[in-house]
This record gives structure tokens, sequence and C-alpha cells, in this order.
């Protein structure tokens, strides 16, 4: 993993490599044709109502339980899937949709990941590329990756929260896909920054099934990325110190919603 | 201490407290009585409609990926596509304006390397549809329009683009756009206030352009708020009641109100009896009901004393012991209030046609 203060370097090799154009989307999960996923996958982004069986059958998708209630992309099977049976369903990976499968594995999967590890913060320098996304600030950080029993480590999942004083989080980001340095390294790359908000930030992982990992220990991230105000071709409004007012109460309302047992709710 | 950290403390000082957020639980609905309650109104029978509205004068505006057709207020009907001059096929959004008008938006162009006219403004005139296109050429950022509100105080239009809001107004002027503050992202969601003001709900954050009553372009936007916890809001729709309060539907996050002036946020979820956290659209009844479309589970409406939510489904019962609401599809794209209509109707657009609805 290189220095953190080699990082931006890093990120703008990578990116010279990556083709413009990424979409602002989280990809789905499991990916179409993954295999060995467990009977009780959690599955994200298929916007679908149900899986077709190779046999024939459908299985009925349900809104996800807590702690994945809170976002419709979230589901889960109505009953446990079959073992080493393929499933057919939609999913939208963003330029559409289509249809995909994924094949299951002998049962369900009820052990954790363990614990990523953040290893810094970084600010990045301008608009976000990595994602294809505008923004105005890119958030980097570099991560010692999670590992699972059942699940590759190309197909787990990050959450970034904020820690919250009384020692509950609250999730900003999910479904974060972890990007590759040219020396193998990773970094999570926070699409669209983070509002401008300092704060500790913990980073948990999750597996196919949806179990959620021990927290990684909390990064400080002193100033985020700076704020610019309404464009138009016809001419920026100065800066609005009601919107930057509110938009720092609107961050201690999140403080509010406290959290206990590591996990995000309402 | 830095800026923010400043105006912080000084709010706190001044002991302004934001934002109570409340999340609703649920509350037991009765559907209306009646059969069928959507069954025998059908609009529009395509399965190819994204958004319906209605002008001032009872004509039913429906954009579909195959052109716009029109409902005429005396029954009759008429199409309007390429070969009559639209645009595109595809078209995204439609909004009625004065008697025989409407603005019509178009999704991206498959080749985003041509400039295409974004909008076209419709009118009927001698027994059918003319068009006149315009276009967002200032800076050839903005390739799509989404949803469009229609301020009629005003006969202006605020359109939901790929960058904020746009306006058209009465002259014929396409304006370029505004967005708030980054990260933005799609504006699916435009409101406008008594007042002017509208309101611009994305991907990111719910904002408000304060336009006021001369509808002032470079007016500077606020607040910068984000109704749901997470950082991605995905907002699709947005509605502002008698009382001021916003209205906001998520793609992903259900429903939620804002009361800008009490800075209160009161989240409607499925445990509040919301059917789906998928809302593609929400309307307001002048009775304050508020009206959701769901992507999943069909149309659901809330009575907002009572805090009680009705569904209405394609093919099961319109509530715990309703009768079947005869809902064309479960996946409702998009639901508008005609009050142009006496009694008023609700316009419901499904992925299997167009209904209304006019029971109380």
């Amino acid at each position: 993993m290189p220095a953190p203060s080699l990082l931006p370097l890093a990120v703008a090799l990578l990116l010279s490599h990556r083709q413009a154009g990424l979409a602002c989307l989280e990809p789905p999960s499991p990916s179409p044709g993954a295999t060995g996923v467990p009977t009780n996958a959690l599955l994200y982004d298929f916007n679908a109502t149900g899986l077709q069986s190779e046999s024939g059958g459908t299985v009925p998708l349900l809104q996800a339980g807590a702690p994945w209630d809170d976002d419709a992309r979230y589901r889960s099977p109505s009953s446990p899937l079959q073992p080493g049976t393929t499933y057919l369903l939609p999913f939208a990976p963003g330029g559409g949709p289509t249809t995909g499968s994924f094949t299951t594995g002998a049962g369900p999967d009820t052990l954790a990941p363990s614990a990523p590890a953040l290893l810094g913060a970084v600010p990045g320098d301008g608009m976000n590329p990595v994602y294809g996304c505008i923004s105005d600030r890119l958030e980097l950080f570099p991560l010692e990756p999670s590992t699972d029993d059942q699940t590759p480590a190309s197909e787990i999942r990050y959450e970034l929260s904020v820690a919250l004083p009384d020692g509950g989080f609250e999730r900003t980001y999910e479904e974060l896909v972890p990007v590759g340095l040219p020396d193998g390294g990773l970094l999570l790359a926070v699409p669209m920054g983070l509002s401008g908000l300092s704060g500790s930030y913990v980073a948990q992982a999750r597996d196919w099934a949806g179990n959620l990992s021990p927290p990684s220990a909390p990064v400080r991230v002193a100033v985020g990325p700076t704020c610019d105000f309404a464009e138009s071709t016809a001419g920026s409004g100065p800066p609005s110190l009601l919107a930057l007012w509110l938009l720092g109460l609107g961050f201690l309302a999140r403080r509010r919603r406290s959290v206990q047992n590591g996990r995000p709710k309402r | 201490m830095s800026l923010r950290d400043g105006l912080l403390a000084m709010a706190l000082a001044a002991g302004c407290g934001y934002p109570h957020s409340v999340t609703r639980t649920a509350a037991s609905g009765s559907p209306p009585a009646g059969p069928s309650p959507f069954s025998s109104t059908a609009l529009y029978a395509g399965s190819d409609a994204r958004e319906a509205s209605t002008d001032q004068g009872g004509n039913v505006w429906i954009a579909t990926t195959g052109g716009v057709k029109v409902v005429l207020a005396d029954g009759g009907t008429l199409s309007y596509g390429t070969a009559d001059g639209l645009v595109q096929s595809a078209v995204a959004c439609a909004t009625g304006g004065l008697p025989g008008t409407a603005l019509v938006g178009f999704p991206p162009p498959a080749d985003l390397t041509k400039t295409s006219p974004q909008i076209e403004f419709l009118q009927l005139s001698g027994g059918k549809v003319v068009g006149s296109p315009k276009t967002f050429a200032l800076t050839g950022e903005i390739v799509q329009a989404n949803h469009a509100a229609y301020d009629s105080k005003r006969n202006q239009y605020w359109i939901g683009t790929n960058e904020g809001v746009a306006l058209y107004d009465a002259a014929g002027d396409a304006i370029e756009h505004r967005h708030p503050v980054h990260p933005h992202g799609l504006t699916l969601g435009v409101a406008i206030t008594p007042s002017g003001d509208v309101w611009d709900a994305d991907q990111f954050q719910l904002s408000r352009l304060n336009a006021g009553p001369a509808a002032d372009f470079d007016a500077t936007f606020d607040p910068i708020l984000q109704p749901f916890p997470e950082n991605e809001q995905d907002l699709s729709a947005a509605a502002v009641d008698a009382a001021g309060g916003v209205w906001v539907g998520s793609l992903v996050r259900g429903v939620a109100r804002l009361d800008p002036q009490a800075f209160a946020v009161t989240t409607y979820g499925v445990a509040s009896g919301l059917p789906s956290l998928a809302v593609q659209s929400l309307a307001l009844d002048p009775d304050g009901t508020v009206w959701v479309a769901t992507g999943d589970s069909g149309l659901a409406r809330l009575d907002p004393s009572s805090g009680a939510w009705t569904s209405y489904r394609a093919s099961s019962p319109a509530g715990p012991s309703g009768p079947p609401s005869g809902l064309p599809s479960d996946d409702v794209v998009d639901v508008t209030v005609d009050t142009s209509h006496s009694p008023r109707r609700v316009v419901v657009t499904t992925g299997a046609g167009v209904v209304a609805y006019a029971g109380p």
C-alpha cells in the first residue's frame, strides 16, 4: 500500500488506464454469473420481484430486513434458495434492464467477514473521475480488505459510516467496491465525497449473505471537501451562509439519529 | 475554528434545533367505499406510458416511449409522433399548462455528441397537435428533461434536468440551468411554492432556488438538505403542501416530509405502512391526501392527519378488507392530481396503462 502522500499519484496512474464514463451506480450483488452463492443470499440492485429457477419455479423477493430495510434495492428471497441451483433474474447494471443468473452453493452462510482496516483518509483533488461522477471532491480511504469464508474478495461490499459519540454508526455510503491500485493496494473511493463534513469514519464489510463484519478502527477526517455553490450559465449567486449552516445542522441531525450495536437504525 | 464550525456554534447558541426527525409508525387505513375504483376509468391502454398530466382545459397529455398521446376533454384522442414533427419518439415527461398546451421533455439522445432539442412545447390547434422544439444550447450540458412543474401564476415551466433545473417561460425562451452545491445529480423532482421558489429534488439533496415572485433565475440555492440519512437520496419527486411542507419521494428510500419552518423531517417507510420504498412519483390532493406511486407495490395514499396508509394493488384487495382496485399494474410510474376536472381526478400512469380515479 503506498503512503498516503503518494496516493493521488497512484490514483492518477490508475485512472490513466481506466476508461471514462463509468456510471455512478453500484454494481449488482451477487454479480451476474456468480457461483457458490449462499442459499440465504442478500440481493442488491436487481429491482426484481422474483427469481426464476432453472426448473421454472419462481421465488418471490421481499424487501430485505434490518439493517438493509432502508433501501429498496436490497431484496431477500421469501424462502431459502435451493442448493446448487441456477437462478435467473433481471438486473440493471446501468445500461438498462437485462437478465443475468447466479448459481447457489451448498447452503447458507452465517459467518461474517473479517473486519477491514482503514489505513487513512486522503482528500482527492478536484472532480471525481473514478466513478465518472460530477463531484466537487473525491475522498479516498486506503483499505486493508476483509476476507470471508464463502464470498470471494471481489464480491465483498463495504459500508462507510460516521462513528457517533455514543458508539453507534450512521451509514453514509453503502455497497462500495474497492478500487485497485497499480501496486496491488486498494482504496475505497467515495463517489460523492463527504459533503464537507468532518468526523470519524469506519468501514464494515458485508458478504453475499449480508453478514456484516465488525467495524474497522475509526479514521478521523479532519477536513472534508470544499463546497462550491450554485452555478449556472447565467451567473452564480454568492455562497449562501444559510445553506452552509443548514448543511451542518443536517449533519447534527444525523448524529442525533443515534444507533447502537453497530448498525444504522432509523 | 472553521467557518462551518463557527456557524454551527452560532446556530446552537441561538437555540436553533434541527431537526427533529420522526419516523411514522403504521396506522390502519380503510379504502374508499365502492367497487374497483380504477377499473372503469382507463385513459390509455398502452404499456409504454411514462408520465401523464392534465392542462387547465382538462386535456390529458401522456408521454410514452412511442410519442405523445392526448385524451381530449371531450373524450376524443390525438397522437403526435415523429411523423408529425415530434423531436424523437421516446418522450420522458409531459406537463400540462394553459388550456390546450403542454410541455414535453426527452431522454438523452443516443448520440451525446450531437445536440438535440430537450423539450418541445405543444399546442392543440386545428384539431391536431402542433409542436415547437426548444434546445438548451448555451453550454451543451443539458441533455435531458426528466420532469417539469407548471407555475400557473407566471405561465412558466421549471424543468428537472441532468444538471439541476431549467426554465421555459411564456415568451418561449428556453433558459439554461441552475443547480445547487455539489454533489447533486439528476433532478427528477421539481415543485414550486406559491411564492415562486423552486424545490429541486435530486440524487443527493433537496434544495430550494429562491426564485421568488419574479422568477429570479440568478437567485441562490438554500436550504440544502438530505431528508434521508444516507448520502444517496435518489429523490424522485417533490410536492409542496398547503402548509409549505415539502413532500419528497425516493426511488429507494420511501417518502419524507420536510417542514422548512421548523426544520423537522418526518420519514415514511415500510414500517410506517408505505407498501414499498421504491417511490417513483407522488402528488398532493387539495384535501391534503398524499398519493404515492411505487414501482413494485401499486399506488398508496396517505391521510396526513391520521398517518394511515391505504394501498391499491393490481391483483390484490385495495386494503386489508377492501375491494380489488382495478389498477392495471403494480408498476406505477407516475401519479398526478387533475384539478381542472370536477370532481378532481387522480391520474395514475402504470406499466400497463393510464387510469383515473375521481372518488373520495
